[in-house]
């Protein structure tokens, strides 16, 4: 009954292996005509084992493969638990004792098994190592195998807390037999750390009973019936108090369950239960949902100990972003913002987020910008274990190469430009990395403003004013600077007007002041409340030094520093 | 005394002027300043390209960035890639550029906390490869800064130009070309105190506003001389390989 895969084979890489096909809106299972006779009271064989015309007659036959993890638990805690000579066991509590649920192999060698108490366990182990149990991190861990696993099945579901069941029906051809595809899924599964049993039935449910049972492979419907009939109903997982129930009346088996009148053990144990018999001997039919995995990625991984060590801050994260860089290759997603949060022992957490100008799955331009940002991180207490999450996540567009022909576009297109704005900024911070635009505007202080540098990086901003024309370079103007229209503008400005001191009526600024230019008056601005009226001048100091100056229009008609013709 | 000569021209702490010198046809690594009078004091007739130049000034204001616009708006009009304005004392005149044809749209500024932040993003900028040319204004920078910036503008092919106090003249530096601004007489001066490949000269007045325009002087013998001992020096040669 039980035939365990055959671990002796050369893989392909993983990556290589192709992914099949989803099957839009395919109907699991459609209802047949359920039998409603009862089943009889004793002694004669259920109708069940009759060639009857169930569901799978009419549709495509399925064929279900269940991969179970019975280390879960333990796997879910992180490698070092999972690797660990030591006896670990992980512990949950269950009737307000701590009882353990899964013992590693030194711990099964010293004779603590599940169920056990703690104190018990602990007895026959006093070095004994334990972990509470994390269903979060359980359901995470075998989310990201179902996701792994869409590369065997169109449909795979999960069966939590630890069986994933994959329609293979469909895929035997592509992986060429049933033999090698389930050895396939347990290399692989192996590889990844995890120790996996591989079951197969037309039936879901099936599967998943024979999994608990140790493992098995049923092909044909008809041959159902044999298997299951001797498997203890422990194996269903239903209630403790419907298993003592059962028990009660002398029924351990399924096959002995079978053999119940349906409407009274129905009414006795519960419909769900009839139902549940039902499906697995595909009386009735099992839609399953196809897990799909969430648009964003989370990641966690423990450092083993506690560090502010950037290296291996460095390390964790790296390995983060490498799974991070395969979960966007499998979705064909890009990110636009990375978040790390360091997780401190005694609680808390220190968060850094990279955000990109574009959304992207390079993860060599993230990782130098993350080593950038260790190396200015301080960590309030050492870190236990990094996440990484990512925002919304993008659809990645295909990439668009240049002809060779258009030379200079592929130049443009490289992205090297906001590489540089994103990296200065990881150290610097935001705001220490700003952009200039012109505005079309006469009033100096308005002309201009700071903008994102990568905000419309291809136009350049608002047309320019008339005095803000483009003056010829002085080699090529030949020396005829007699543009009277051109009003030369300083090339460094004040923020803040400085307020100039007078002597004797004449403005000072290290010195009485030279007018060279002037006046030139600004006058705009009655509408939106910064009223201006100026008169500008061009003036010069002792030291050679041009300045801009003005002299307001209105009383007290101060001097003001404008600019610096640097 | 030939041995002694052969010892000292061998010796690897003694930097000869010749060395490095822009040969013809590499142009392409100068830019034309766009003032005759210094194009004619610098080796190739221009600024030199993807290294490191010094300029020193007492004040600002006298003409420091006046001196570069030419070059720096016609790289821009060559080449794809940002000007970087590192720490500026104030806050450049976006139509002001737009006169002298930067395109304002390439002009990344960027404000770090001290000295050593700004060393910190003016090699980031010049080693990215994407920069035509990297402006900062930092106060203390010592000779192997001097030479890592150096290498980073070869690597990245843009120009730097780190302007600083006055008072870094007597400082040893890798910088291919050092000058100091003052003003003179009439106008500003130019004092190409350390030219990598050719002579050390002033230029007087060098944009020419009041009309004057003297030739290129050669230094004085006198003053020529500390001078030379400045840029030629044993034990410069570290700072200018």
């Amino acid at each position: 009954m039980v035939s365990p895969p055959e671990p002796d084979s050369v893989l392909p890489a993983e990556r290589g292996t192709p992914r099949p096909r989803p099957e839009r809106g395919r109907v699991t299972a459609v209802p047949g005509p359920a039998r409603q006779q009862p089943l009889p009271l004793g002694g004669g064989e259920p109708p069940a084992e009759d060639p009857s015309p169930s569901y799978s007659r009419q549709r495509r036959s399925q064929l279900w493969l269940c991969v179970r993890l019975p280390g879960i638990a333990l796997e879910a805690l992180g490698e070092s638990a999972a690797a660990t000579a030591e006896p670990v066991a992980v512990v949950e509590e269950e009737g307000g004792q701590a009882v353990v649920h899964l013992a590693n192999r030194a711990a099964a060698a010293a004779g603590i098994g599940s169920g056990q108490t703690l104190s018990a366990a602990l007895a026959l182990a006093p070095g004994l190592l334990t972990c509470s149990r994390r269903p979060r991190r359980e359901r995470i861990l075998l989310e990201s195998l179902a996701d792994w696993a869409g590369r065997f099945s169109p449909l795979v579901s999960l069966e939590a807390p630890d069986a994933l069941l994959l329609e293979v029906q469909g895929s035997l051809r592509l992986f060429r037999g049933l033999e090698r595809l389930c050895r396939l899924v347990t290399e692989g599964l192996r590889q990844r750390g995890h120790r996996a049993l591989v079951c197969v039935a037309p039936t879901p449910l099936a599967a998943l009973w024979l999994s608990r049972d140790g493992g098995g492979r049923v092909e044909g419907a008809t041959a159902l019936p044999q298997h299951l009939n001797p498997l203890d109903l422990r194996v269903t997982g239903w209630p403790a108090a419907v298993l003592r129930g059962l028990a009660g009346i002398g029924v351990t088996t399924i096959g002995e369950c079978r053999r119940l009148p349906r409407e009274g053990f129905a009414r006795r144990f519960g419909a769900a239960r009839l139902q549940a018999l039902d499906r697995a001997f595909g009386r009735l039919p099992d839609p399953r949902s196809h897990h799909s995995s969430p648009p964003r990625f989370r990641e966690q991984i423990d450092l083993g100990e506690e560090t502010r060590d950037e290296a291996l801050l460095a390390a964790g994260c790296s390995r983060l972003l490498a799974s991070l860089e395969d979960f966007l290759l499998r979705h064909q997603r890009a990110a636009r913002r990375l978040r790390f949060r360091f997780f401190h022992l005694r609680g808390g957490a220190t968060p850094l987020t990279l955000g990109f100008s574009d959304a992207g799955c390079d993860v060599e331009h993230w990782r130098s910008l993350l080593g950038i940002r260790l190396e200015r991180l301080r960590l309030p207490a050492p870190a236990i274990a990094v996440e990484l999450a990512t925002g919304r996540l993008e659809h990645r567009g295909g990439d668009t190469a240049a002809l060779p022909l258009m030379a200079d576009q592929a130049a443009r297109q490289d992205g090297g430009l906001p590489r540089l704005v994103e990296s200065l900024r990881a150290r610097l911070g935001e705001d220490a990395v700003r952009g200039l635009r012109c505005l079309a505007e006469h009033r100096p202080q308005q002309a201009w403003h700071e903008v994102d540098p990568l905000e419309g990086m291809t136009d350049g901003g608002a047309g320019p004013s008339p005095w803000n024309r483009v003056r010829e370079l002085p080699a090529a103007a030949g020396g005829g600077e007699g543009d009277d229209l051109l009003l030369e503008r300083p090339l460094w400005i004040l923020t803040q007007p400085q307020r100039l001191a007078v002597h004797e009526g004449h403005p000072c600024h290290d010195g009485p002041l030279r007018f060279v230019e002037g006046p030139e008056r600004i006058e705009s601005g009655w509408w939106d409340g910064a009223d201006t009226a100026r008169d500008y001048y061009v003036a010069e100091t002792d030291a050679g030094v041009r300045l801009w100056i003005y002299r307001e229009r209105r009383p007290p008609a101060a001097w003001y520093l404008q600019g610096i013709f640097g | 005394m030939d041995e002694a000569l052969e010892q000292l021209l061998g010796s690897y702490r003694l930097w000869r002027g010749s060395e490095g010198a822009v040969r013809e046809g590499e142009a392409g690594r100068v830019a034309a300043t766009g003032y005759s009078r210094l194009d004619a004091c610098l080796p190739g007739g221009g600024w030199p390209l993807a290294s490191l130049t010094e300029a020193l000034s007492g004040a600002c204001g006298i003409g420091e960035l006046r001196l570069f616009m030419p070059a720096l708006s016609a790289l821009c009009r060559q080449r794809e890639g940002w000007v970087v304005w590192i720490a500026p004392p104030h806050v450049p005149y976006a139509p002001a550029l737009m006169q002298w044809g930067l395109e304002v749209s390439r002009v990344l500024l960027i404000h770090p906390a001290g000295d050593q932040e700004a060393l910190w993003a003016m090699e980031q900028a010049l080693s990215s490869g994407t920069c035509v040319a990297v402006l900062a204004w930092i106060n203390r920078m010592d000779e192997r800064t001097s030479r890592r910036l150096q290498l980073a503008a070869g690597r990245g092919e843009s120009w730097a130009i780190a302007f600083r106090p006055a008072a870094a003249r007597r400082e040893a530096s890798a910088a291919a070309l050092r000058l100091m601004l003052r003003p003179g007489s009439n106008g500003t001066d130019v004092d190409l105190f350390k030219v990598r490949g050719a002579r050390p000269a002033l230029v007087s007045d060098y944009d020419g506003r009041d009309g004057s325009c003297p030739l290129p002087l050669m230094r004085p013998p006198g003053e020529g001389l500390t001078e030379v001992t400045g840029a030629v020096g044993v034990g410069e040669r570290a700072g200018s390989g």
